[in-house]
Order: structure tokens, then sequence, then C-alpha cells
């Protein structure tokens, strides 16, 4: 099977958040006490191989390196050392409802939101009806999105962030959207999207959807693999160690 | 390295700068217009305010500042919304794989909206004044491609560092303030000429050079010379080669500043 993602003995390290690090005063400051600000590695020196079609869940506990980690998947984040090959069109889906407006009408946030998913103005028209079919807000397409609630706004950005054709599909926490029926729609059109052999990875929280869902789990702690292997071997073991934490 | 946009992502800087110019007004009472009723009102409050300061006829003295201010107001607005344009959408870049430099382009794009709707007001009043139109303002369009390397350079170059140093927009706003009011914008040459002192600050002033570009054909009626054009060109080159290089440069730490 060929490679889709080859990531190669990365790290990534972030300074340690503190009020106005990043300002003129502060960095005369350090400049004069020749202090530094501490750092910490998000991710450490972590090589990761993932192939074409293969369904992928990446879990681990707060902090881990998850998110981190799709996101330099995603080209977001350049790491500090090593090299990230990616041989694949990726479509991250970190957060729903990037690039909306709430002033702007749900219709012409598809027009935004959907360019810098890549779709020129042609390609939303031809997907417009299947985005509002989906989306099921039929009646609400043409009012300020500041106006929907939380549970129609997520209808919406899924069903657009789910019209593209990616080849590599990372899903970050967000598949509790909407209602349960909703959710269901939502479940079914990632498992349609997996049948294709779209190479999905995920990140959740939810062992059980991961288990049913994917064929391998990668475990992270402190920004290092811990475990990679079969979905099942590698949630139970991850279970075990969560209880002897607990 | 792809440095030039897909269609999608043109279609993407577009769309932004329509709408924000569109939002801007959406829900006032007199809607767009006040896209033309905001700058006409300021132009005209700052007109004939100085005029009086000035002791000079209105009609003379509007036509001066116009032609120096309204340009200055596009350098002013664009490169004040474009220092801090990249840390203003890290919602984006935190979450999505943009090019940082479309924030600073579409805020110099909203701005240049802005500018050719000032600038139109100006023609207005021109045929308002029943004012010469001379030979050489056919050279405008070149004055405005001048400004637009000159704004675009300053702009994108102060976008980049205010991410390392997100503290300096106050020292940009004061730098800016401190660059019109030495420069023969609202003051006419003539003003300095008992100083010499004020004379030198002029002949180093590169603003006023790029003021030239439009003061002359508009309100002298001459061509700007050679050291006009030689200063603006050189100035706009120098500020966008040394912007585009510091982006490309530092663009992949961005993410851990915004």
């Amino acid at each position: 099977m060929a490679v889709a993602i080859k990531l190669n003995n990365i790290t990534v390290e972030f300074k340690k958040p503190t009020l106005g690090n990043h300002t003129l005063k502060n960095n005369i400051y350090y400049f004069i006490t020749g202090k530094k600000i501490s750092t910490f590695k998000a991710i450490d020196q972590l090589s990761l191989i993932i192939n074409e079609k293969e369904t992928i869940g990446i879990i681990g506990s707060n902090g881990a390196g998850k998110t981190t980690l799709l996101r330099i998947i995603a080209q977001i984040i350049v790491p500090k050392s090593g090299s990230v090959k990616i041989f694949k069109r990726v479509i991250p889906l970190l957060e729903l409802g990037i690039g909306f407006h709430p002033e702007l009408s749900g219709r012409e946030n598809c027009y935004l939101a959907g360019a810098l998913l890549d779709f020129t103005p042609k390609e939303i028209d031809l997907r417009l009806n299947r985005i509002i079919d989906f989306s099921g807000i039929h009646s609400f397409i043409d009012a300020p999105v500041k106006t929907y609630s939380s549970g129609m706004f997520a209808r919406l950005a899924f069903s657009l962030a789910t019209e593209v054709d990616p080849e590599i599909f990372l899903v970050d926490e967000i598949i509790s959207v909407g209602d349960e029926s909703f959710q269901r729609k939502c479940i079914l059109r990632i498992q349609k999207m997996i049948k294709k052999g779209i190479t999905t990875i995920f990140v959740s929280h939810n062992l059980d959807f991961l288990v049913t869902q994917c064929s391998r789990l990668i475990w992270i702690e402190h920004g290092k693999i811990m475990m990679d292997g079969a979905a099942v071997e590698v949630a139970h073991r991850y279970r075990y160690q969560q209880r002897l934490l607990n | 390295m792809n440095y030039v946009p897909t269609k999608a992502h043109r279609y993407f800087i577009w769309l932004h700068i329509k709408n924000l110019i569109l939002i801007r007004y959406r829900g006032a009472y007199l809607g767009l217009m006040w896209i033309i009723l905001e700058p006409l009102m300021y132009l005209l409050i700052l007109g004939f305010v100085f005029a009086t300061f000035n002791k000079a006829p209105i009609k003379e003295y509007v036509l001066y500042l116009f032609s120096g201010l309204i340009p200055w107001q596009f350098l002013e607005r664009a490169v004040l919304s474009m220092t801090d344009s990249i840390t203003q959408n890290a919602v984006f870049i935190r979450r999505i794989r943009t090019p940082y430099i479309y924030f600073p382009l579409i805020q110099l794009g909203v701005a240049f909206v802005d500018f050719i709707i000032a600038f139109s007001i100006l023609l207005l009043f021109f045929l308002l004044y029943r004012a010469e139109w001379h030979i050489p303002m056919v050279v405008l369009p070149l004055s405005i491609m001048a400004w637009m390397i000159i704004v675009a350079g300053l702009g994108i170059l102060l976008a980049v560092l205010f991410i390392f140093f997100q503290d300096i927009k106050p020292i940009i706003q004061m730098g800016l303030m401190l660059l019109l009011f030495t420069s023969t914008i609202f003051f006419k040459p003539d003003v300095f000429y008992g100083d010499s002192v004020k004379l030198k600050i002029l002949q180093y002033d590169p603003v006023c050079y790029w003021a030239n570009l439009f003061q002359k054909p508009i309100f002298y009626g001459i061509w700007p010379d050679l050291t006009d054009w030689i200063v603006c060109l050189m100035s706009g080159l120098i500020l966008l080669s040394a912007a585009l290089m510091l982006y490309y440069k530092l663009k992949d730490k961005f993410y851990y500043y915004v």
C-alpha cells in the first residue's frame, strides 16, 4: 500500500504562554536581563507512517499533543525539526465554521468558507443545494448565521466541510454536532468517505466510536507515541492505564 | 513553493474585501450611502477648518489639501489595518492552512476601495469648483500604482513585525502622525520658506515626494519631476522587497506567535 503521510523525527516546541509574551517591551526586558521564556515540547521526536486508505484514531490525555499532530499533518504548523511529507490532498476538519462570518447569511458563508476549502464559485453553485439539503436549514439559509442556534450553525458548517473530495481527511472531536439524528447522518457520511478509500484520521476521546470506525489506533502522551497498533488492543491498554491513573 | 494563489483563493480574497465593505454599512439607516457620505463629510470638515486656519481661499485650499490628504488617508488606513490583520485572524491561521499574506492584502483591498471613492469625491470637487483640468493629470494612474507599492510594502512589513512585537501599534500611529505633520500635505511649502531647518526636513521627508505625485498634476498642473518618481519608486520597491523577504523568511514561525 502506498504511503500517504510520512513524518520523520518531528519536534514542535512552544513557548509557555504568559501575558504580553510577544511584545517589544518584553523582548527588550528579556534582552537586557538575558532571561529566556521557558518552552515545552508538544511533539517530541515523533516518527509516523500512515498508508493510503487507512482509518486511524489518535488518542491520549488532554495536552498530549493530538491536535498539534493533526495540525502538522494539515500543514498548519511547521515543526521546529524533522521532516513532514504529505503525498495527498489534505482537508482538515479541526473546527466547524472556520471562515464563517457571523454577519453574513448561511448562503454567503458557503461561498466564503467554501473558497477557503479551495472551491471556486462555480463548484459551490453545483454543491449548494446538496449542502442545504444535508444541513436541513432550508428556510434559514438567507438569514445571518449570527441568528442561528449552535446546532444549526454546526449542521451547515459540517455539511459544507464534508462536501469536499479529500484524499486525506482529518477530523478533530467534531462528531458530536447537532441533535442525535443529525449525529447519525454525520457518522454515515464519514463512513461513506471511509468506504470510498479516503485516508481518515480521527482525534477523539470517544474510544467506543474509534474502536468501531478505525483499524489502527495511535496513543500519544507528552508528544511521544506510547503505542501504535490494532484498535482493540491499543484501546484496551489505554483504558487499563487510565484506570490505574484514576 | 507556490506563490500564486489558486482561483478559489483569489475568489476568497475578493469576496472577503466585498463582504468587509458591505458589512460595515449593513443595518445603517443610509446603508451604502455612507461609503460616499463618510469621506465627503470628513474632507469637507477638514477642508473648511484648515482653510480658515491657513487664511487661504477655501476653493484653492480644499483642492490643495484633498490632492495630498486623500492618498495619505489611503496609506494611513491601509497600513494601520494591515498591521494587526494577521494576528486578528488567528482563528483562521490556527485551524486551516491559509497563506498569512492574504489578510494584509484583504485590508489593502478594502482601503483601496475607500481611496477610489474618496478620489472620486476629489474629482467631484473639481467639477463643482470648475477647476482647470491639467494635462499632467493623465499621470495619476501611475501615481496610484506607485502609492500602491509603497503602501503594500509598508503594510506587509509592519504586519510581519507586529506578530513578534504586538504592542507597536501606538508607535506606528505616532510615526504616521509625525510624517503627516512634517510634510506638505496640510501646509503648503511656502509656510516653511522662512525657516531653513524646516525646509531641510522637507528635503529629506519622503512623504513630500510621495505627495508630489498627486499635488503637482492636480493642484499645480505640472508633471512630477524625475526626483519625485525616483524617490517614490525606490522607497516603494525597497519597502516591498524587504517586506516580502522578511515574510517568506519568517512565515513558518508565525503560528507560534499569533
